[in-house]
């Protein structure tokens, strides 16, 4: 009853809200105006600051899920380790998976898609800049509040996918598991307010002439990548709520001895947690789509092709989640209905892999940094993908499943893949992003360290699998021939560390370098690029382009520097640094705000609160109530400035109140 | 497919790895690169030498099955892998730009639609051709053939329960745990299920996974071959000690398969008060006293301690091992150690340590009723050494003709 | 490609300013606001889709125990619920009207009918609180079974959205008194109004799937 209890709280504390005066113009306090310094960046509503603060909070979690990826294999590079107790093991391979999922490559993923979406559609900003705020907050204090659970009692134990009946109480009695559930519900609010606003931005805020055939491929795959969101969080949404129903407030939903079904979990957890799969993928197909062909300096083969079969993976990842429950007792008739499934998304995935194989083919290859981790991605991807083909084989996945070969594979699809193609990405847009190049010797020192200790690492483990090393086991026997592979493996997670140091020092090398002027400060068009981001100087100036463009090609700034001659050869009439905008013009902008940091400090409140005391959460939702009703009373844009309102919601008084609906919509899904 | 599997890993990386290199490195890199694969190729040799649970070695009709299929769609995995690994390598090399490039673009081809549908098509094709090859396994894994013998199997933490049901009257003539036993040679037909949290039963020589369900009944099989001990592993993750909650199936010839019937269905007896001081009827006795005392409120021995039987038993599971006919088994403690050394004699070693300290050996967590107890404060030496005379008289070792 | 013309440098990309930019029109001629509702609502379909799929698999049990309880199912009470119902269904009406109101202009009639809706919502909940008070009574809580977790689960969550709903449409009808919600602004109303038909559908769905379908 603990839950019903509370609505009416939720209710009078809402309606109270509206009768209180209501102040004009600046809300309760005065806006924030540092444009400087750290406030800057906390209360900025600048998707590119946004980005950037998006990335680096996912590398430090790449670190810290790192270091417990290490523990993993440090405890298994030998029979019978003794470097973890079982506990921490447990704990360590939960949270490794926890943290590499939900708060590094789908944040880094946001990092791009929040940088490079709106000036690859040549807009100045998302749809709703504040609401961009909030999701990086939300998304901050989730990864805060989940690795809390280190300090009080130690963190989830029960695996990433955190199956019932082992996730309840009585087996899973300790906080980890609950920090585990209202963790990845606050990171969920997260994801789906970034989802609908980088949807709105996508579909509302393209420049004048760019309709969806001829947008960027990596905005295209952001898109298909927010639709998979915006439908799949709600679904592991519902399954987090039961679990903490369940454990919180002694509901029954997993209550075996009533007859509950523990594979409901597997289902909902597993219909997320397919798309999911995709939600990961799916940005770094973009982003090599992107430096593929300008690497090539061919265009994208089949783009047409590559866009569908996008969305036709998109659209059937919907179709397959049951493949990661053959061994769970699914009748015959449904597994084998899986397996087909399963099986023929490998068709779209193949189109791609062959798309861009054909862009390369012909083309003058330049071989930079991020053109090395795109090709590294096309051939682990592939790997990966083969791999799960073997798994789409149901009755050879019943050899397969829970062991090594499945950690392989999906290594190779999670880093040879999508990681693979954050790196290309970072590379490619650093100078854009940060005005100039990360070092091209360290780089490709990097991809090397990081391309063999990748396969030195999960290369074995396909082996291993095979030879029956069962995972998430925290030691295994010296009778059953698996120690050389496992040693192999731990010592090419070694290299990757080191490879990964190389990046850091690259990062911190170049920056001082740039600092003091020894290397120069970046072109505008450094890559001879192919879209608007290019057209504009490197760093993105704050207001993005000085005038609209206007588009009428694919890839249309490579328009504006080749074109035919009159014997049909494709000659360059213009450089792309000569064409490019020149940043000198000081548009208006959305003004910085306090709320966004504000309402999102009273997730992880109302979540404490329901582990520990309600009256927590209580002061929570005050907290949160309060910043929307501030967020509400502040127009999007400080009329001090002089300037008349932000385009898209100029419509005048009523937006205050459109306002405060879409808001209050968005955390009812947290907070009741 | 192990050789194909390899294989592939380390051609991609080579063929990667040249991407980089300009051609004057590429003779030693490739030197370096064969000296590797013939490195990796030896140590795995080695290393699969004694593996005990191997897919790649298939002991029964039906993991053969599986492996066919692991075969053929790893081996069409290899062949579009090295294709996709072979154009990579080519086009790296063919197309890359030169050093003294003119400048000029090559040509902008900007897709081929019958290309795009041949590619469409014949990966389409490929995997229909998959579907029906492997799609009719799919039902002949949970096959269940008439009169074959059945076997109930339980999981719990963290170890499995065996029950036969020899004359199909719905009572478990034979309970027994870690060792699934089975005569070798016949299908046997399992019903896996699970007393607490979601497990899995694999033994992988003689068939793939099926986990076991709380509140759910699957129907699984396995056969062996030959008479020999197979290992096997739970392969889903159930709680902190999931790594050492281990299986051995014991595949027996005819004849010890109906030896092995006849005397596990023998109740054990209480040991005689009649002996003389010091000997080792005494510390029978007193073993046997002990495990009443400590022992008797969890685990059944058939015929002397059924209280565990009648009045729940202190634990999340509800059930704890029935002993009655200990010493026929091959390990204990979740079949994590041998019940025996090399040389035949009982491995009082680690069977000390474990009535001693059980969660020093093994993760434990009483507390939460999960596993056994440590009795460090309540058993001296000379306990624990008693209680395994006792145990030592519970049944007897099983022979196995090979 | 080939009737582009060569641009001239400084002016290759666009020629339209900032201040005219703010006025040109969404790609999709949709508003924000409302391209983010229509979003958001196909998120909600896939939250009560998975807790309708929830409650479906667990109404029926417990199975065949003993002293845990009833059913949900066998407390329900048809024509109170449906008498509820019905006021919700009616409230969609009331909605529409709200909507037709304020685009002609209408202040008072908008009032009139924003208030009429919040009320019949208000009226719902009252029922739904009625209805669960009922069944604590008869020895059903959240925690008794697990048919009760499910049917509060699925019931509160839509519960909660109404009482948002109610939020909302307060907060419309305070804002038109004081003279902020007109003509010009009548999206608005139309996105509640949006929000306010899928919160009854959603309920309409849960009426016949829970209650009516034994």
């Amino acid at each position: 009853m603990a839950i019903i209890e509370e609505e009416p709280q939720l209710l009078e504390l809402e309606s109270g809200e509206p009768s209180a005066p209501v102040p004009r113009d600046l809300g309760v306090f005065a806006r924030p105006k540092s444009t400087t310094g750290w406030r800057s960046w906390i209360f900025t509503v600048d998707h590119k600051k946004i980005g950037i603060m998006y990335g680096v909070v996912a590398m430090f979690w790449f670190f810290w899920g790192g270091v417990e990826a290490l523990l993993v294999r440090s405890q298994l590079a030998s029979p019978n380790g003794e470097i973890l107790s079982a506990a921490a093991y447990n704990q360590a391979f939960t949270m490794h998976g926890t943290t590499m999922v939900f708060l590094v490559i789908m944040p880094l993923a946001a990092a791009f898609a929040n940088y490079m979406v709106p000036l690859q559609i040549g807009a100045r900003d998302v749809a709703f800049p504040r609401l961009n705020a909030l999701g990086l907050w939300i998304f901050v204090f989730a990864g805060i509040f989940l690795n809390l659970s280190w300090f009080t009692g130690g963190g989830a134990d029960c695996g990433w996918f955190c199956y019932s009946p082992n996730s309840g109480l009585a087996y899973s009695s300790g906080s980890g598991v609950d920090y585990y559930a209202l963790g990845l519900q606050i990171a969920g609010i997260a994801s789906l307010v970034g989802a609908i606003n980088l949807i709105v931005t996508i579909l509302n805020m393209r420049a004048p002439g760019m309709d969806l055939r001829i947008m960027p491929i990596f905005t295209w795959m952001v898109l298909v990548t927010q639709f998979l969101l915006l439908f799949a969080i709600p679904v592991i949404t519902v399954a987090l709520f039961l679990l903490t129903f369940d454990r919180s407030f002694d509901a029954n939903f997993f209550n075996v001895d009533q007859g509950a079904d523990p594979l409901l979990w597997q289902h909902l957890f597993w219909i997320f947690g397919h798309p999911e799969v995709y939600i990961l993928i799916l940005p770094s197909f973009g982003i090599v789509s992107e430096t593929l062909p300008v690497f090539s300096r061919k265009p994208l083969f089949g783009y047409s092709f590559v866009v569908f079969s996008g969305i036709g993976i998109g659209f059937m990842g919907w179709g397959v989640w049951a493949h990661h429950m053959f061994a769970s007792g699914l009748g015959p008739v449904s597994v084998a209905a899986f397996s087909a499934t399963t099986m023929f998304i490998a068709v779209p995935t193949g189109v791609k892999i062959l798309n861009w194989i054909a862009t390369m083919w012909g083309g003058k290859l330049r071989f930079t940094v991020p053109m090395m981790f795109s090709i590294s991605l096309v051939s682990m991807f592939t790997i990966g993908g083969l791999s799960g083909v073997m798994h789409s084989v149901a009755a050879a996945d019943t050899q397969q499943t829970d062991t090594y070969f499945i950690v392989a594979h999906f290594h190779y699809v999670l880093f040879g893949g999508a990681l693979m193609g954050l790196f290309a990405g970072m590379y490619y847009w650093w100078p854009k992003a940060f005005g100039h190049h990360l070092g091209t010797g360290l780089g490709k020192t990097h991809f090397w360290l990081v391309l063999i200790g990748f396969n030195m690492s999960f290369g074995p483990m396909h082996i291993l699998g095979l030879q029956g090393q069962a995972r998430r086991t925290y030691r295994y026997d010296e009778n059953l021939g698996l120690d050389f592979w496992n040693m192999v493996a731990t010592i090419g997670a070694f290299v990757i560390l080191i490879g990964m140091l190389v990046f850091a020092y690259n990062i911190f090398r170049s920056a001082k370098q740039y600092k003091s002027g020894e290397i120069p400060r970046a072109e505008a068009d450094p890559w001879d690029g192919r879209t608007l981001e290019w057209a504009i100087p490197s760093p993105a100036p704050e207001h993005n382009f000085d005038y609209v463009p206007v588009v009428t090609e694919l890839d249309d700034f490579w328009h504006k520097k080749y074109q035919e001659d009159e014997d049909g050869k494709v000659v360059k009439i213009a450089d792309g640094n000569d064409i490019a905008q020149k940043g000198d013009q000081h548009p208006h902008l959305p003004s910085p705000s306090y709320w966004p940091v504000v309402l999102a400090f009273g997730f992880p409140l109302v979540a404490l609160g329901v582990i520990y005391n309600l009256a927590i959460s209580a002061v929570g939702l005050i907290v949160i109530i309060g910043a929307i009703y501030g967020w509400t009373l502040e127009p999007p844009t400080d009329p001090d400035d002089g300037h008349d309102h932000e385009g898209h919601e100029d419509s005048g008084d009523g937006t205050d109140a459109g306002d405060a609906s879409t808001d209050t919509e968005e955390e009812e899904a947290a907070n009741v | 497919m192990r050789h194909s599997t390899v294989s592939t890993s380390p051609d991609q990386e080579s063929g990667a790895l040249s991407t980089s290199s300009n051609t004057r490195s590429r003779h030693s890199m490739r030197r370096t690169g064969r000296l590797t694969l013939l490195v990796l190729a030896g140590a795995l040799l080695v290393s699969c030498a004694d593996a005990k649970s191997d897919t790649l070695q298939p002991k029964s009709e039906l993991a053969r099955d599986i492996h066919f299929l692991t075969k053929f769609s790893g081996w069409l995995a290899a062949i579009i892998g090295l294709l996709v690994g072979a154009a990579v390598v080519f086009l790296i090399f063919k197309f890359r730009e030169r050093k003294h490039d003119d400048g000029s673009l090559p040509k902008q081809v900007h897709g081929h639609t019958k290309a795009e549908v041949g590619w469409t098509i014949a990966p389409a094709v490929l995997l229909a051709v998959l579907a029906v090859v492997s799609i009719p396994t799919i039902f002949d894994l949970v096959d269940q053939p008439e009169g074959a013998i059945e076997i109930r199997v339980e999981g719990q933490q963290w170890w499995w329960q065996y029950s036969y049901d020899l004359d199909g009257d719905g009572h478990y003539e034979i309970v027994t745990a870690n060792d699934i036993v089975f005569p070798a040679g016949q299908d046997i037909n399992l019903e896996i299920t699970s007393n607490d949290v979601i497990h899995s039963f694999w033994v992988p020589e003689l068939n793939g996974k099926k986990d076991a369900v709380p509140g759910r009944v699957h129907e699984w099989r396995i056969q062996a071959d030959e008479p020999g001990e197979y290992w096997g592993v739970c392969t889903e993750y159930c709680g902190l000690s999931h790594a050492d909650m281990r299986i051995r199936a014991v595949a027996l010839s005819d004849g010890d398969w109906n030896a092995w019937v006849a005397s596990q269905q023998v109740a054990a007896t209480v040991p005689g008060q009649s002996f003389l001081p010091g000997s080792e009827e005494e510390d029978v006795r007193e073993g046997y006293e002990l495990f009443q005392l400590h022992c008797a409120s969890c685990h059944i021995v058939n015929g002397v301690f059924e209280a565990a039987a009648e009045n729940p038993v202190p634990l999340l599971a509800g059930v704890a091992p029935n002993l009655t006919h200990l010493m026929s088994r091959t390990s204990f403690a979740g079949a994590i150690f041998d019940l025996y050394n090399e040389d035949g004699s009982l491995n009082e070693a680690d069977l000390t340590a474990w009535i001693r300290d059980a969660p020093s050996q093994k993760p434990l967590d009483p507390d939460n009723q999960q596993g056994m107890l440590s009795f460090v404060d309540s058993l001296n030496d000379e306990d624990v050494q008693d209680l395994v005379a006792y145990l030592s008289t519970l049944g007897d070792r099983t022979p196995t003709s090979s | 490609m080939s009737d582009v013309t060569a641009p001239e440098n400084e002016l290759a990309y666009g020629r339209t300013e900032w201040d005219d930019y703010e006025h040109l029109p969404t790609t999709t001629g949709l508003t924000h606001d409302k391209l983010t509702m229509w979003a958001f609502l196909g998120s909600e379909c896939l939250l009560f889709g998975a807790l309708i799929s929830t409650y479906l698999l667990l109404r029926n049990k417990p199975d065949d125990l003993e002293n845990v309880g009833p059913k949900a199912s066998e407390l329900f009470d048809i024509p109170f619920t449906s008498v509820s119902s019905f006021v919700l269904l009616m409230s969609s009406l009331t909605m529409v009207l709200a909507v037709q109101a304020v685009a002609k202009g209408d202040n008072r009639q908008t009032r009139l009918w924003l208030g009429t809706t919040a009320t019949f919502g208000c009226i719902f909940i009252a029922g739904q609180v009625y209805e669960f008070t009922v069944f604590y009574r008869e020895g059903l809580g959240y925690t008794t079974n697990i048919s009760a977790s499910a049917f509060f689960t699925l019931t509160g969550f839509h519960g909660v959205h109404v009482s948002l709903g109610i939020v909302m449409l307060a907060s419309l009808y305070i804002l038109s008194a004081r003279g902020r919600v007109t003509q010009k602004n009548a999206e608005t109303v139309e996105i509640v109004g949006l929000y306010w038909h899928f919160v009854d559908i959603v309920w309409i769905v849960i009426f016949a799937i829970v209650y009516l379908i034994p």
